[in-house]
């Protein structure tokens, strides 16, 4: 009691302004930030109303005053939030009793509004988001396991328990010929031979799918085929884009360590901290400098980067675009977040503050894209990555030297400071000689921040002041930013304290740290969710890189944290996810559609069988080539070029006159130079990713010039005549001819209605007619 | 491995290119009561997808390089009168690459035509015999002075790679209007591609099937793998065979895989490329046209043969079923000069273009009129940017972001009209700045088509042509 009248003492001690103003603060802008600023913030407000601050609030919106001090029943805001039913907030519940009094209260008491009193977005305070969750591991859930599908790992468990809340059974085991085609396939992007095939058929061990996957995983044509879904989330590419799409001699590099580090199972949190910041973390190690080509990947305009005049508004907006697609990349990728929405203005789905984005782009703002000097040969990289770790240490002495002497003359310096000067000048130049005198470097096209200059194109030599831009216009400049992530996982501290911030490279190390932070939930759900995607054709989460509010939900959320977090306890190793995967019994099920299960739910998302694939552009490359014995398994190195190529100003990529009998054209898909301006066809037609953009799932189209390039391009014409050439070679019986060729292209022998007709058809046309049309089947183009 | 997923009927249609676009079928399917959230069942929106389309089909011929406004169609009696003076127009002048020069009048000059009493100069005298049939806008604006962004804006709406351009948007919302040749199709400057190269037609994140097709008709092959080549074991008989085999073998496939609409599209697909086959090389004949439209279209003429001959396929292909023809005058920004680039000499190198573009240009649109077709096709006469009213040299100019000429000609417009205005200079737009944005919702709003509603979503936005801007510009039409 005593208290309470102390309290009311106090509260009649404090003048009646500052009561009101107490009074907004507390009670009314709680609500306004987090139901109406949303819309009614400072930004391009609906209807013209601001209720950010106090001028615009009192003075209204398009539709003229809503707010009358002094008199709530003539207030429009009052009614808007009251009427029955209410107009506003247009989104959300209703605003109650309690808020609706508070207001009225307020505008009664004359509206005062505290002066300087700003306010902001807090819609998302208080609100969970599945994806923004802390990781937990949910418990398996008990379910028993029908007839002849038995639960082989918890993921069965769980995927169980969904088909049996809707009434649905899965689907039986497929035959081993399907198992072993779809599974390498899946694992290598190439058809399993006919002896693989026998082998697997005839091995009744208990543990023989097991080995089989083993087998698969351990052969380096899984790390080729699964770097292309990688490079298609990244948009890697070999050439600029824009008008004078230059070619990039040095992209490759980057391609071959995503290959490598894939096969050699890295983990997935030192796969993400090299490719953002290999180079700062581990520069002695070449394959770290190459990672860093994720930085670089992605198109970039040469005539804004290279032409355009220091100071002018378009360089600015060239650079500015530069870093959106750096951070899209990075957040996209490893995050499944849409940070880049935020550029304009806070995100308006999700809690990304404009101030997050600008951020994020700080973060990159001393890297520029560009040919960056290594060494291949580790030894080599080591001597180069010292002797240049000593060139800074040196460098940073001499400007701590300078500015002592500032102003003073040689010949006044005591001796210690003359001679550590002197020392600090011969050391210099012994380091620049033995810098001088390593072999030529290689070149990877990465992040870099040093490189050649090309007229208006040089190293930022240091960190670009980066500014929080309004409407993201370049000409409208904020706050200067600091380097920093996203501030919606409040556990991470998103405001990174940076012993020296105006070292790049420390940023980017600090954001790699960030991401990788076992306390970071997003990186794990985002890359299960995409391993599962290539797995069955559409992840748990069917928006693979976007997991806000516009993005879907997951369909089985308890499975993507269990396999979340059991990615994390297992080492974050993509082999060992894969092997939990593939040696399920959800994934082992037959593809073939059931009545009951096209009944209740025809998109099968709860996976009541297993989903036919189409195979993608590479694959039905690889395929042909391997089906007609051409396929040249050479990794690695310069990319093949499958057109002609003419420098120019702008140069000229001619894939018409491209002889398809080159060697180059032999190469698996992963390796072909890719260009961005003009795509290759063949591939094009067959929806190969365009690297302009990032892919995390591939459209699907079957038309009619598809049909036409199945049919009539140079290449699968080609690979039918070598087809029918390699099928003449193993048999002169056409029986035997058209029996081989079904058991290479599509892994089983012909029916004997089929076998007569392409053997008759063969006998009239030829045998690279009939390969033609193999190649052109839905059996071979479709695994089931 | 991908596509897993067996298509639903909408989704079977959408990624098959074939029959109709995306948004136009959900509206067929609910104009026949097939879907619940049909929009309006059984209102005739002549073929639009939100209201009454004025139009059904587009022929952009694109002029690749900055089409130089002052020198053609945007008259400046004061720019004449201070020729050879300092250029000051009361600000920093930041110029794509030099200093600004004097004030430099047209090489040509300028005078009234038709009804209307436009203003042409004599660069372009066939155009000029139509003034009364076209609007202009001289107040177009870029967001930038780079070939290759602007470029992507105007066909994309977005000065980065990867965003669908207008006529895939198109063939996405309203699908073919035939059932043997592409939707949307491509005739680039038999000497190249223009900035960007196929990036301007892509499809960006819309399904491939609605990017543009590329015909060459000087080439070898008009059309990509149309027929095989140097394939001497392929005959005719064993063409007509072979795809009667395929289509047993993939029937049987299909046995115990029913209910997967993909193996029903595939083998449909092989169908429409038969008929493709037969179409497309009949639509590029013009052989078969009269020696008089050879005439009229220049074909008899080497400076205007290429171009004439791209706008008379343009024709053939709209009158029959083409949805969006885009044709473009230029090709990329290299010497000796083949584009509208002209930094060193406007006088050379705009004389040039503009003699190989002026006959066709006004030959398609007499030829549309004559035919009928105008009062249902949309002609659009574009441009990346502007050139700047001052030197860049002694006689060439510079990149102008801030002005520049479109105009439009066909059906749901006011003819012989013209909207917006630049300075007296022609060196900004000051009366009704208009962005491609405006440009984009009134060619859509045209189609019967609302540029807000036309959305698909990529990585985690709504994405629409116009991004998140554009105003019909009703001032232009009837």
């Amino acid at each position: 009691m005593r208290i309470v009248l102390f309290a009311s003492a106090m509260w009649l001690c404090v003048p009646p302004a500052a009561r009101a103003d107490n009074w907004f603060r507390d009670q009314v802008a709680p609500i306004f930030e987090r139901h109406c600023l949303a819309c009614h913030g400072a930004d391009e407000p609906k209807g013209g109303l601001s209720l950010a601050e106090g001028r615009g609030a009192l003075a209204g919106g398009d539709s003229g005053q809503v707010i009358a001090p002094g008199d709530p029943e003539a207030s429009l805001l009052v009614d808007y939030v009251s009427g029955d039913p209410p107009l506003m907030p247009k989104e959300g519940s209703p605003l109650d009793e309690r808020q609706v009094a508070a207001i009225r209260q307020w505008i009664g008491q004359g509206a005062r509004w505290p002066a300087d009193l700003k306010l902001v977005d807090k819609r998302f305070e208080g609100q969970s988001w599945w994806s923004l969750e802390p990781l937990k591991r949910p418990q398996t859930p008990a379910v028993t396991a029908p007839a002849g599908w038995p639960i082989r790992t918890p993921i069965d468990a769980f995927v169980l328990a969904e088909l049996n809340r809707r009434q649905l059974a899965p689907s039986p085991e497929a035959d081993r010929r399907t198992i072993i085609r779809r599974l390498t396939y899946n694992l290598h992007g190439l058809p399993p031979t006919a002896e693989e095939i026998e082998a697997f058929e005839s091995d009744r061990a208990p543990e023989a799918y097991e080995r089989l996957v083993d087998r698969l995983l351990a052969s380096p044509r899984y790390g080729e085929r699964w770097a292309r879904h990688w490079l298609d989330l990244v948009h890697f590419g070999e050439t600029h884009g824009y008008d004078k799409d230059k070619t990039r001699e040095n992209a490759w590099p980057y391609r071959d360590y995503v290959v490598q580090s894939l096969n050699e199972d890295k983990p997935y949190s030192l796969f993400v901290s090299e490719q953002l910041a290999g180079d700062v973390l581990y520069p002695h190690d070449p394959a770290a400098v190459a990672a860093t080509g994720l930085i670089a990947a992605g198109p970039w305009d040469f005539v804004g980067h290279v032409e355009l005049r220091e100071g002018t508004t378009d360089k600015d907006i060239a650079r500015s675009n530069d870093r959106d697609d750096m951070l899209m990349t990075t957040a996209s990728t490893f995050l499944s977040v849409t940070a880049h929405c935020a550029r304009c203005h806070d995100h308006k789905f999700d809690p990304i503050p404009q101030a997050d984005y600008y951020r994020l782009q700080a973060v990159f703002a001393g890297v520029d894209r560009a040919d960056r000097p290594y060494h291949r040969d580790p030894e080599l990289q080591r001597q180069r990555a010292t002797l240049t770790l000593q060139r800074q240490l040196l460098a940073a002495r001499q400007q701590a030297l300078d500015e002592k002497l500032a102003g003073f003359e040689m010949a006044l310096l005591d001796d210690a400071t003359r001679r550590e000067l002197e020392e600090v000048w011969r050391e210099t130049a012994e380091v620049e000689d033995q810098l001088a005198s390593l072999p030529p470097a290689d070149l990877v096209y990465a992040a870099a921040t040093e490189f050649a200059p090309q007229a208006n194109f040089a190293p930022a030599g240091g960190c670009r002041p980066i500014y929080l831009l309004h409407r993201g216009n370049v000409a409208s400049r904020g706050d200067l930013m600091a380097p920093g992530a996203l501030s919606c996982l409040p556990w991470l501290e998103h405001h990174f304290q940076l012993e020296r911030p105006e070292d790049e490279g420390r940023r980017r190390a600090a954001l790699a740290r960030w991401i990788t932070d076992p306390a970071n939930p997003l990186t794990r759900r985002s890359i299960v969710n995409r391993v599962w995607q290539y797995h069955f054709g559409r992840g748990l989460v069917d928006t693979p890189s976007d997991f806000g509010r516009m993005g879907s939900q997951p369909t089985h959320p308890e499975l993507l944290d269990w396999l979340a977090t059991e990615f994390l306890a297992g080492g974050e190793s993509l082999k060992r996810l894969h092997r939990l995967i593939l040696t399920s019994s959800a994934y082992r099920q037959s593809s073939a559609g059931r009545a009951d299960g096209q009944r209740i739910d025809a998109g099968n998302r709860y996976l009541w069988r297993m989903n036919r694939a189409r195979l993608d552009a590479e694959s039905v490359r690889d395929a042909a080539l391997f089906v007609a014995g051409k396929l040249d398994q050479t990794m690695g190195g310069p990319s093949a070029r499958q057109f002609v190529f003419k420098d120019d100003h702008s140069p000229v990529y001619d894939y018409e006159r491209f002889d398809v009998e080159q060697p180059g054209s032999f190469r698996r898909g992963v390796y072909r130079f890719i260009v961005r301006s003009v795509p290759d066809p063949f591939m094009d037609c067959l929806d190969s990713a365009d690297p302009s953009i990032l892919t995390p799932q591939r459209n699907t189209t079957l038309t009619a010039l598809q049909a036409l390039t199945m049919l009539n391009n140079p290449f699968m014409l080609s690979q039918s005549r070598h087809f029918a050439r390699r099928l003449e070679g193993i048999s002169a019986d056409s029986v035997e001819q058209v029996r081989q060729g079904w058991l290479l292209a599509l892994g089983r022998p012909p029916r004997s209605g089929e076998s007569e007709a392409f053997v008759a058809y063969a006998k009239r046309h030829g045998l690279a007619n009939a390969c033609r049309l193999i190649l052109n089947s839905n059996e071979f183009l479709f695994v089931d | 491995m991908l596509s897993t997923i067996a298509w639903n009927r909408r989704e079977l249609l959408l990624n098959m290119g074939c029959g109709l676009g995306g948004i136009a079928l959900s509206h067929l399917l609910g104009q026949a009561g097939l879907l619940a959230e049909s929009p309006d069942p059984g209102r005739d929106l002549g073929g639009g997808l939100h209201h009454r389309a004025r139009i059904r089909r587009v022929v952009q011929l694109f002029m690749s390089g900055a089409a130089s406004q002052c020198d053609l169609f945007d008259y400046k009696p004061e720019l004449i009168k201070r020729h050879g003076q300092p250029f000051d127009p009361g600000e920093k002048v930041e110029l794509f690459q030099s200093s600004p020069g004097a004030c430099m009048k047209s090489p040509w000059n300028w005078r009234q035509h038709g009804q209307c009493g436009k203003w042409m100069s004599d660069l372009v005298p066939h155009l000029a015999s139509c003034v009364d049939d076209m609007v202009f806008i001289h107040s177009m604006v870029s967001k930038s002075n780079v070939h290759g962004p602007a470029t992507f804006m105007q066909n994309s709406g977005f000065v980065l790679p990867g965003f669908p351009s207008m006529g895939a948007w198109i063939s996405y919302g309203l699908g073919t209007l035939n059932q043997d040749l592409p939707t949307f199709v491509v005739l680039p400057d038999s000497r190249g591609f223009a900035p960007n190269g196929p990036g301007n037609w892509s499809a960006g994140f819309l399904p491939a099937s609605h990017q543009g097709t590329l015909i060459r008709p000087a080439a070898d092959a008009p059309i990509h793998d149309l027929f095989p080549r140097g394939a001497d074991f392929i005959t005719s008989q064993s063409e007509t065979e072979g795809l009667d085999l395929v289509e047993r073998l993939n029937r049987e496939h299909l046995e115990g895989r029913e209910g997967d609409s993909r193996l029903e599209a595939r083998i449909a697909s092989y169908e429409l490329a038969a008929r493709l086959q037969l179409s497309a090389p009949e639509a590029l004949d013009v052989a078969s046209e009269p020696e008089s439209i050879h005439r009229l279209y220049g074909l008899d003429q080497p400076v205007t043969a290429d171009f004439g001959r791209n706008c008379l396929i343009a024709r053939r292909l709209l009158e029959r079923g083409v949805r969006f023809v885009q044709v473009y005058s230029g090709a990329d920004n290299g010497f000796p000069r083949r584009n509208w680039d002209s930094h060193e000499d406007i006088q050379r190198d705009h004389g040039d273009m503009a003699a190989s573009m002026d006959r066709p240009a006004a030959a398609l649109l007499k030829d549309l009129k004559a035919t009928g077709l105008l009062d249902d096709t949309l002609v659009i006469w574009s441009t990346e940017f502007g050139r700047m009213p001052c030197s860049q040299g002694a006689l060439g100019r510079d990149h102008n972001p801030f002005t520049f000429t479109t105009w439009l000609a066909g059906g749901g417009l006011k003819p012989g009209t013209t909207y917006g205005q630049s300075d007296e200079w022609s060196y900004k737009a000051v009366v009704n700045p208009t962005y491609c944005y405006d440009l984009h919702a009134t060619v859509l709003d045209l189609l019967g088509i609302d540029h807000q509603r036309l959305v698909f979503r990529h990585n985690g936005i709504d994405r629409r042509l116009t991004d998140v801007h554009g105003h019909v510009i009703h001032d232009i039409l009837a």
